[in-house]
């Protein structure tokens, strides 16, 4: 029961997300091969087509419909700048099905805060991050990041939450009382050299499933990780170079108090 | 007056407000940038502290040279289009910088509270002082900041836009920046103390970042403001001072000449306030408006701050003499004469 569960639920979820251009290969020439543009449309994957509605909620939480072609969802250019939520519903019987994924798309300055899309109830069941990483941030491997398991707006304490990542790692944990459930993103990208920046990601889902009488919801959320900086970024030798400073300063402070001639007139 | 009312201490009160707001503030914003209050602070408050209130605008401006300016010309796109998001950010900096100008430096930055403070223990631990610096290295050190904002600020992060330089020179100043470091330890996360070996770039500038933080640390217990000597804010500040509401005000006096008082009590030195005998605004490029010239100017109103044309603080004779008398009981108090002192007493009444 519990694999058919695990099937079903990753049948039924956002997957890679790939700009326009990733897609296709190469950039294009008139890009900068250093950074690609994030602006304009971009697209996802999304695991399932068939009777799936998709809406996508913008910053200033009004909704619009998105196009599904090849199980490839179309984002368009909201024209606003900050996250913005992707949510897939599906109903099938007895079985209520959502997606969510929240996706940073670039524009104009919304004016309006990530908070309020996190507090919108977007679906019946839902997995909201608490917090998302802030803007221009990223999930890294090795973090712990905390997520609220919300049923009709309502925290869901005592709910089984599992994690799985792109590169095999599986984890489970129970929300709180106040529906909480905290999961430290495994550092399993394989083959990371210490000392050598490693800008791979990969995608983790996360995903619940509750019953109230005969209706069962799943949901799941997904998002990318990154290689924790971590690997490449020492802090004993960061704190070497600070001493190291510390020490210059202090005999500099001592040699232009030597060579000052109002220190000097002073004594 | 008391030892204990005087500017300077009402100064070190709204600094320190200052620095728990900037630093730990995010219960008043939030976590998110969106909701930070300007997010373009004329300060030096790091985005990478996640538990501030808000930001410097330094940050904006490197990426928006680095992300929009530099990327959109590259593609072809329209330079004045392109600067728009810059004109914003510099038009919020504006608005707050008009409200309290250059007293942003002396009153606000969270770097200039923890140079100030540093100073303040070094006294204490009885380190000798130097209470001005020879003026050829004043002088001398000045360029610098116009260098810093111009490169690190602008130039580079354009460039890298361009896609002429490495994508790790995108946000250069934020990556030498003391405040980024400082910032984060006082929150208890040492992540942004590190030697990033990702590249020569990174290496290179995250060496010097945590080299400057060390070196601004150990010269601030001896020396005043090290690091406001070079910022590229003050700099940025020194841009638009001229539309900023509070100035620093001097109605010279042939006495001006003989004196010097207030360039012995300006922590940067600042040789022209008692120099320039022509000029009634001395807000000069480095000033920081902290007012101590003012406090310490025996005459009266030769100095003044004034907000909007109106006084706010101005020089007086009476006050002089007993900010002189706080001033000297303020540096006798030291923790090592102290300890001297309770070591000879315990001495006596053991005998």
């Amino acid at each position: 029961m519990k694999m058919r569960t695990l099937v079903g639920l990753c049948l039924f979820s956002f997957c890679v997300l790939v700009s326009a251009t990733e897609k296709s290969g190469a950039p294009s020439p008139t890009e900068n091969p250093n950074h690609r543009s994030h602006r304009g449309p971009r697209s996802v994957l999304l695991d399932i087509e068939t009777g799936a509605e998709i809406v996508l909620w913008k910053p200033n939480l009004t909704t619009m419909p998105v196009q599904v072609k090849e199980r490839k969802v179309r984002l368009p250019s909201t024209g606003m700048d900050n996250y913005h939520a992707l949510v897939a519903t599906r109903r099938k019987g007895h079985l209520v099905e959502t997606a969510i994924r929240y996706v940073y798309l670039w524009g104009k300055p919304s004016g309006h805060s990530p908070r309020e899309l996190l507090a919108q109830k977007k679906s019946d069941l839902e997995i909201v991050p608490n917090p998302l990483p802030r803007e221009h941030y990223h999930y890294f491997s090795g973090q712990k990041w905390p997520f609220l398991v919300r049923f009709q707006g309502k925290p869901l304490r005592g709910e089984r939450v599992h994690l799985k990542t792109a590169n095999g790692s599986q984890l489970e944990s129970t929300t709180d009382d106040k529906g909480l459930v905290v999961f430290e993103l495994p550092d399993d990208f394989p083959n990371v050299q210490e000392g050598r920046r490693d800008r791979r990601n990969a995608e983790f889902e996360l995903w619940v499933s509750h019953g109230i009488g005969n209706i069962e919801y799943r949901t799941t959320l997904n998002a990318s990780y990154k290689v924790n900086p971590k690997h490449w970024h020492s802090t004993g030798w960061g704190v070497l170079f600070a001493c190291a400073g510390f020490f210059v300063g202090g005999l500099l402070g001592m040699a232009t108090n030597r060579n000052n001639p109002l220190q000097r007139n002073l004594k | 007056m008391t030892a204990f009312i005087n500017l300077s201490v009402v100064r070190k009160g709204v600094q320190l407000l200052a620095f728990i707001f900037l630093v730990y503030g995010v219960g008043v914003s939030s976590y998110y940038l969106a909701d930070k209050l300007s997010g373009a602070l004329p300060a030096l408050s790091c985005a990478y502290d996640f538990e501030g209130a808000d930001y410097c605008t330094l940050i904006p401006f490197q990426h928006q040279m680095h992300h929009r300016v530099g990327t959109l010309v590259a593609a072809g796109g329209n330079f004045l289009e392109a600067l728009i998001p810059s004109l914003i950010t510099l038009a919020t900096f504006l608005v707050l910088f008009v409200i309290l100008n250059k007293a942003f430096c002396g009153w606000i930055c969270p770097l200039g509270t923890f140079q100030e403070l540093l100073n303040m223990l070094g006294q204490k631990l009885g380190l000798q002082q130097q209470h001005s610096l020879d003026q050829r290295l004043v002088r001398r050190a000045r360029p610098a900041k116009w260098l810093i904002l111009a490169l690190l600020v602008f130039a580079f992060p354009l460039l890298t836009g361009l896609g002429w330089l490495n994508h790790d020179l995108g946000d250069p100043f934020c990556r030498i920046c003391p405040s980024r470091i400082l910032t984060t330890l006082a929150t208890g996360n040492a992540s942004q103390l590190y030697l990033d070996t990702a590249s020569t770039t990174t290496l290179i500038l995250s060496l010097i970042g945590d080299f400057l933080f060390g070196l601004v640390t150990a010269l601030a217990l001896t020396m005043r403001q090290p690091f406001c000597r070079i910022c590229p804010l003050l700099a940025l500040h020194a841009v638009f001072r001229k539309l900023g509401l509070a100035r620093l005000v001097k109605n010279a006096t042939p006495r001006c000449d003989r004196c010097g008082l207030c360039v012995k009590a300006c922590p940067m030195d600042i040789a022209e306030v008692q120099t320039d005998m022509k000029r009634r605004d001395v807000t000069f490029e480095d000033c920081t408006l902290c007012g101590r010239c003012v406090e310490f100017c025996p005459d009266k109103n030769v100095l003044q701050l004034k907000y909007a044309g109106l006084t706010l603080f101005s020089a007086d004779p009476e006050y002089f003499k007993k900010r002189k008398r706080a001033q000297k009981q303020w540096e006798n108090a030291r923790l090592d004469t102290l300890l001297i002192e309770t070591r000879k007493a315990k001495e006596k009444s053991s005998r």
